[in-house]
């Protein structure tokens, strides 16, 4: 048995999902950010206690879950995404603790604002909480970018970046991330298995106005040298919900779930057990 | 604390004695990127019952350097051999971290006649030709030069990064992790080259690991799955596994005395 199981949610769309520790009572549900998918948690998932039941979805258009035509990539449908899987999975005891990093912690706000009571807690790792005209631009100029496609696995492996390209991570941790992020195209080449389509779908999304509506308990959870999370976003977020507690993760960087597993693991757990 | 130098493969080869001689000897090989003195708040709870040593593999700390690139576990591996079978310390006990730990079941897969045991911590099975890309890219980023040792000191990081350790620990493991170069800069003692490896894949060679054979899983750290561990200590003949807490990868820097303890219980049977 290799850890973990690997489980498909049927429905549209098709949700592939990764599960951890299944006889656990506690399930923590795990989203992904821009363009990743959910081995992104294998690192983070294995620092955790196996007092919890782990599930990371693949969200879709990303990693092995069904692509969306015509292109549906707002959080809120992400988000519905989330509360088909939590209204449907047999194995779940009592209310979810949801977890998103990046553009996971959009889904994952935009899921809380809606449904209010149906998760026990939330974590935001590292979202944008305001959006500055810098990051725009960024963004817009990431969006123009053609699609790359390698004519080989070695290469792709070899070319694989981080987007921003930031932190140092242990190479066993980012080798794994490579190899489960590479598919096959077509054509018989490679490149990243996600739809171009849903790149930056959260951007635009009003993040306040979401925390301002979440009722239930809300961590938000910064990596210290991130310029995406910014202390300015969090300001923000303690006006619009001041019981939303917040904490740094130092010397994290943006891409935190590679560089520093262990440490998220150990705030998601601890806040886990902070509502118990 | 004494220290010795045996020659393995043309390289003159640092080995700390942390005292005990005359007793089984216990060899604490550190992982990629460290050195010996990492063990220094392990090394020394095991005196009274063995002869507590620890090196510095090629590359690394005090040892040298190999002209051209040999930085394979094959060659860390063949350096052990070399340094076990001239020393009168009597067929040891290798306890292995990280790469430390490859290294230890490579040299017990093809050697475990040669051994008393062994101890690898939080090393997974494979090595893969990924990791070695990226390993490799740092490798080819130029080391950081530092105006003074207290600098370098202050800008010291272990990968992956998390740590639980004191500050007076990181603090002693630093000032002896740098050097001072002809300029007067101080810059770490590693030769990046270190940071080239080979694919490692140990299934095949596990089942050849039979010496008595302890697998510590760190509860916190990511790099080794619990299933994975349990696995390991199945295709070892006489493997165990032991679980420890409080701590990320780097345990003999993060939780030295559950370390102990958890090695304790195990070597008890090896006096």
């Amino acid at each position: 048995m290799t850890e973990p199981h690997q489980h498909l949610f049927d429905g549209a769309p098709r949700l592939h999902y990764l599960e951890w520790n299944s006889d656990a009572k506690q399930t923590l549900i795990l989203l992904h950010g821009n363009s990743a998918n959910a081995w992104w948690w294998e690192a983070v998932a294995r620092a955790i206690s196996r007092d919890f039941r782990i599930v990371a979805l693949d969200q879709r258009g990303h990693g092995d879950s069904e692509w969306v035509q015509p292109p549906a990539y707002a959080p809120r449908e992400y988000a519905q995404d989330l509360a088909r899987f939590i209204e449907h999975d047999s194995q779940l005891h009592g209310r979810p603790i949801i977890v998103g990093h990046s553009m996971g912690g959009l889904s994952v706000l935009a899921y809380a604002a809606k449904h209010l009571d149906a998760a026990r807690g939330a974590i935001v790792i590292d979202s944008a909480i305001v959006s500055s005209r810098g990051r725009d631009r960024y963004l817009r100029r990431l969006k123009s970018l053609p699609v790359v496609t390698y004519p080989d696995l070695e290469t792709a492996k070899a070319r694989y970046r981080l987007m921003p390209n930031e932190g140092e991570i242990a190479p066993e941790i980012l080798g794994t991330v490579a190899e489960k992020s590479l598919a096959r195209t077509d054509e018989g080449r490679w490149t990243l298995k996600f739809d171009r389509d849903s790149f930056f779908g959260g951007d635009g999304m009003n993040v306040v106005e979401a925390l301002a509506a979440v009722t239930i308990p809300t961590l938000l959870v910064r990596a210290e040298n991130s310029r995406i999370m910014t202390v300015e976003g969090l300001e923000r977020a303690a006006i619009a919900n001041p019981r939303a507690q917040a904490v740094t993760i130092p010397g994290a960087h943006h891409h935190v779930l590679l560089e520093m597993p262990a440490a998220v693991a150990q705030v998601i757990e601890d806040f886990a057990r902070s509502l118990e | 604390m004494k220290q010795h130098r045996f020659k393995a493969n043309g390289l003159l080869l640092n080995c700390v004695d942390y005292g005990g001689a005359g007793k089984p000897a216990l060899l604490f090989v550190h992982g990629g990127s460290a050195h010996a003195h990492w063990w220094d708040f392990v090394a020394p709870a095991f005196i009274d019952d063995f002869h507590a040593l620890a090196i510095d593999q090629r590359g690394h700390g005090e040892s040298e350097w190999p002209a051209d690139w040999a930085y394979g576990s094959r060659h860390y591996v063949a350096d052990l051999d070399q340094v076990i079978d001239q020393w009168n310390f009597g067929p040891p006990i290798l306890v292995g971290h990280s790469m430390g730990a490859h290294n230890v079941l490579v040299y017990a897969a093809a050697h475990a006649d040669k051994l008393r045991g062994l101890v690898a911590i939080d090393s997974p099975p494979d090595y893969s030709e990924a990791s070695v890309q990226f390993l490799r890219k740092y490798a080819e980023r130029p080391g950081r030069r530092f105006d003074s040792l207290d600098e370098a000191v202050s800008n010291f990081k272990v990968l992956p990064r998390e740590t639980l350790a004191s500050k007076e620990i990181l603090e002693h493991v630093a000032r002896k992790t740098y050097r001072q170069v002809d300029d007067g800069k101080w810059i770490h003692k590693i030769d990046r080259r270190t940071m080239i490896r080979e694919p490692l894949t140990m299934w095949e060679s596990l089942h050849r690991v039979t010496c008595p054979a302890l697998l510590i899983k760190i509860k916190k750290s990511p790099l080794l799955a619990i299933d994975q561990a349990r696995k390991m200590v199945e295709a070892m003949p006489k493997g165990e596994l032991a679980e420890i807490d409080d701590s990320y990868h780097h345990a003999m820097l993060d939780n030295p005395r559950g370390l102990i303890a958890a090695m304790k219980k195990f070597l008890d049977k090896l006096k």
